[in-house]
């Protein structure tokens, strides 16, 4: 990798779900999280996925930590640095809670199957509402259904998970679930169907995922993504945020209401799938 | 009555792989019965199931059913708390096919579509052992109409059927309850 290349800076508040992040590049020698203020679980998992990826072709970035020490701690009590190198220190110290679901990598569906039996007690006792651990796991099962399977690369799938009071970024009470891959991503994914291979906007399939019986196999299926939504409708107000490729799917949900949907065409592609989900915590 | 244990897998059951998995154990236990016998799917102590879990393992059993696999013994599902029910319910609803099940009292219901098949499942359970002629009579239907139901009623896997030959000569099948209790 070319040393001369600028780093790839990932800074401020949720920098990468917020779209902040604007690099040339996802393959750059420098990741730069010096002056990242507030992560996501979506940001955490993106991170790990863009570094995996790297890492996997022998071209590992080295890495410049948050300068922010309760930044650090956070992700440190959330496991990035299982999979990023560096000086991060023992954790602690974090005002937030410590995630319910600390950054994991997914190498199969089977592994993540072997996960339930420990995810499902955490689950229930700290989410505490039965519909909304039915709910919250059925929805990260779809997804790393999709991501392990149809998103399936040697970077594997990172997912992690956290309960969030709202006080940092003012929105209500939530349940925040951050999934990437590394895998080809969904466009090219439903390409494979002769049905959508001329479809040539990424956003556009994007937003025909989420519809019946609409895959890239031959299989009769299509339902992941369909059930995904419907759980997080009726657990809204959700907010649902695929990002593949070129495109960018943020639906806002809500029971008894029309959702709300924003499509936008990314100048540079990520590589893969990366999804963030926000339900509410009543 | 054989049983198979969902739960010895996990609490929660969320991917299709698992479900491919869970079904092809299922069909080995299948495998070993003999025609008539009915083998029970027991989803006491599991608290969820994803939809892809539920048509990989469930909906494909019944498909295969409907296509004459282990069609000569039976097939019900037990034990399902209310969320594994719902989400069975809209697989199979979902594909316009049905399952046999017993309810939190043990009673046999269908769940899934279509709607006539409640109907033909009482039907049925009164006969016990018959022939599509049987269920017409029964049902007021025509015989075509009695083949077209019983053959989503095997593929539920309440009915097991085996082909017999009529005194006329001929080919026919005749029906067999197998849910246990009413067998």
């Amino acid at each position: 990798m070319n040393d001369s290349m600028p780093p790839l800076v990932i800074a401020g508040n949720a920098p990468i779900l917020s779209g902040a992040v604007n690099p040339s590049s996802w393959d750059l020698p420098v990741l730069d999280l010096t002056e990242v203020t507030w992560v996501t679980p979506f940001d955490v998992a993106a991170l790990a996925a863009v570094w995996l990826r790297l890492e996997a072709q022998e071209k590992s970035p080295s890495v410049a930590l948050p300068r922010d020490s309760t930044v650090r701690a956070y992700l440190v009590d959330m496991g990035l640095p299982s999979f990023l190198p560096g000086d991060w220190g023992d954790g602690g110290g974090c005002a937030v809670e410590p995630p319910w679901l600390r950054l994991t990598r997914v190498k199969s569906p089977d592994a993540w199957d072997d996960l339930q039996s420990e995810l499902w007690p955490v689950a229930r006792d700290t989410l505490g509402d039965y519909d909304l651990t039915q709910r919250t796991l059925e929805i990260l099962g779809e997804l790393v259904d999709n991501a392990t399977t149809h998103g399936r690369s040697t970077v594997g799938t990172f997912v992690c998970a956290q309960t969030y009071t709202g006080t940092t970024s003012g929105l209500p009470p939530g349940v925040w679930l951050g999934i990437a891959d590394g895998g080809v991503g969904i466009p090219a994914h439903l390409r494979r169907n002769p049905k959508y291979s001329t479809i040539a906007r990424d956003e556009e399939l994007i937003g025909m995922a989420r519809r019946e019986w609409v895959t890239g196999t031959t299989d009769r299926r299509g339902w992941g993504l369909v059930e995904v939504f419907e759980n997080a409708t009726a657990a809204g107000p959700s907010q649902v945020v695929i990002r593949s490729g070129r495109g960018q799917g943020d639906f806002r949900l809500r029971p008894d209401a029309r959702s709300s949907t924003r499509f936008t065409r990314l100048d540079l592609p990520v590589p893969g799938t990366w999804i963030h989900v926000r339900v509410m915590r009543r | 009555m054989a049983r198979y244990e969902v739960s010895k897998w996990s609490v929660f059951l969320a991917t299709r792989e698992r479900g491919r998995r869970v079904r092809e154990e299922i069909e080995q236990q299948l495998a070993l019965l003999a025609p008539g016998q009915n083998l029970a799917i027991s989803f006491t102590g599991v608290e969820g199931i994803t939809v892809s879990f539920g048509d990989e393992c469930v909906a494909k059993l019944i498909v295969a059913r409907l296509a004459g696999d282990f069609d000569d013994r039976g097939l019900v599902i037990e034990g399902m708390n209310i969320d594994v029910r719902e989400t069975l319910e809209a697989v199979l609803s979902r594909r316009k096919i049905a399952a046999a099940v017993l309810n939190a009292k043990g009673e046999p219901e269908i769940l899934g579509e279509p709607g006539w098949m409640h109907e033909t499942l009482t039907a049925a359970l009164e006969l016990r052992s018959f022939r599509a002629s049987d269920l017409a009579a029964r049902l007021h239907i025509t015989p075509q109409a009695a083949n077209n139901r019983l053959k989503s009623l095997v593929g539920s896997g309440a009915v097991a059927r085996e082909r017999i030959v009529p005194e006329g000569g001929g080919k026919e099948f005749g029906y067999e309850i197998v849910i246990p209790q009413y067998a």
